[in-house]
């Protein structure tokens, strides 16, 4: 009786631990193509080298928390597909979101590297996190091609 | 059947398991975007300067028996050009509009392009308009590949124009008055 016990107490308390299903959405991207428009001036210059992606370029909602004080964090990172050193990518949040929960940090931009990096954090259920992305070294000098990666967006719950 | 001792161990490692989720927030989910750049071929060229005028004269009357000479006060013009290849190599070549008049040959030089990336290299003695022509594309640069040379009127190779009386033709020269060429650069993909 007392082993049923036991095994009774101990599957409450896993499921206490586990009851925290928070989740979320990361919606968007970045297309971006550089032609002669992105060029600085006339024949002779070279590309703007910083160039800014719509303010809503990637959108986060948090759900399923537990209540308004189940407290999260978002780190950020990158992994690189065909990628040039000479560019650097950074983010910046750009709204609040709507919830009842709060939101902090992300307000000046964080590069991205690839170490994972505290991006922002927040408390309860947020909707429509509007976040910006920021590329940094264009050049003339990247030669025509490709180039991507993908930016990785981490949800740590602390409750 | 768990003793009381046991049951207080496994209590305390439950709870301390739980005191560990607490104390230490946990990854629970990931999700990514992707950042795509497209990067566009592109090829501009323009030329900085003021039209160049040379002007055919008297050696003097202490030169008599001596060519003519030619009066140049021209500044150097200028090419700035922005490249963007995926691979290869392109070229600046320059076509006059029209042969010169007999007796008098052009040569046209490329000193040495300034800027960043691959800005290429100026041929060796520059190319030459004559009597005879050519009015075809001439290569006055290659080995261009993605660069930028500036966009400043004296930024970019500095193209140097030297007119010279061809002795070769010199016989057929005549004071024809005024008259004039146009010379076009293009920057083109190596042929």
């Amino acid at each position: 009786m007392s082993k049923v016990r036991a095994i009774c107490v101990s599957l409450l308390l896993a499921a206490a631990v586990s009851a925290a299903a928070l989740s979320f959405e990361v919606s968007g991207g970045w297309p971006l193509t550089l032609n002669a428009s992105n060029l600085a001036g006339t024949a002779g210059s070279d590309f703007i080298s910083t160039h800014t992606s719509a303010s809503n370029a990637v959108i986060i909602d948090i759900a399923d928390a537990v209540d308004q004080f189940e407290i999260w964090y978002i780190d950020i990172h990158k992994v690189e597909g065909t990628w040039d050193d000479s560019l650097a990518i950074s983010a910046i949040r750009t709204t609040d979101g709507t919830g009842l929960g709060t939101i902090a940090g992300g307000t000046v931009l964080t590069e991205i590297t690839d170490t994972t990096t505290r991006f922002f954090e927040g408390a309860g259920n947020r909707s429509s996190i509007h976040i910006q992305l920021v590329l940094d070294g264009a050049s003339v000098t990247l030669g025509a091609g490709g180039y991507s990666l993908q930016v990785v967006f981490t949800l740590l719950d602390d409750s | 059947m768990f003793s009381r001792k046991r049951l207080t161990i496994f209590f305390i490692v439950v709870l301390m398991t739980a005191v560990g989720f607490s104390a230490f927030a946990q990854a629970v989910a990931t999700d990514l975007i992707g950042v795509t750049i497209t990067v566009d071929a592109i090829a501009l060229i323009k030329v900085s300067g003021s039209d160049l005028t040379f002007a055919v004269e008297s050696p003097g009357a202490a030169a008599a028996g001596e060519l003519p000479v030619v009066n140049d006060s021209n500044t150097p013009t200028y090419i700035q050009y922005t490249s963007v290849v995926a691979s290869g190599a392109r070229k600046i070549d320059v076509k006059a509009s029209a042969a010169l008049p007999a007796g008098l040959k052009l040569n046209i030089r490329a000193g040495t392009p300034t800027g960043h990336g691959g800005v290429g290299t100026p041929v060796a003695g520059g190319v030459m308009v004559d009597s005879t022509g050519p009015t075809t594309d001439q290569t006055i640069i290659t080995g261009i590949s993605s660069c930028a040379t500036g966009s400043g009127g004296t930024q970019g190779p500095a193209i140097y124009y030297t007119l010279s009386i061809d002795e070769a033709t010199f016989g057929s020269l005549t004071t024809a008055g005024a008259s004039g060429i146009t010379l076009t650069y293009t920057l083109t993909a190596n042929s």
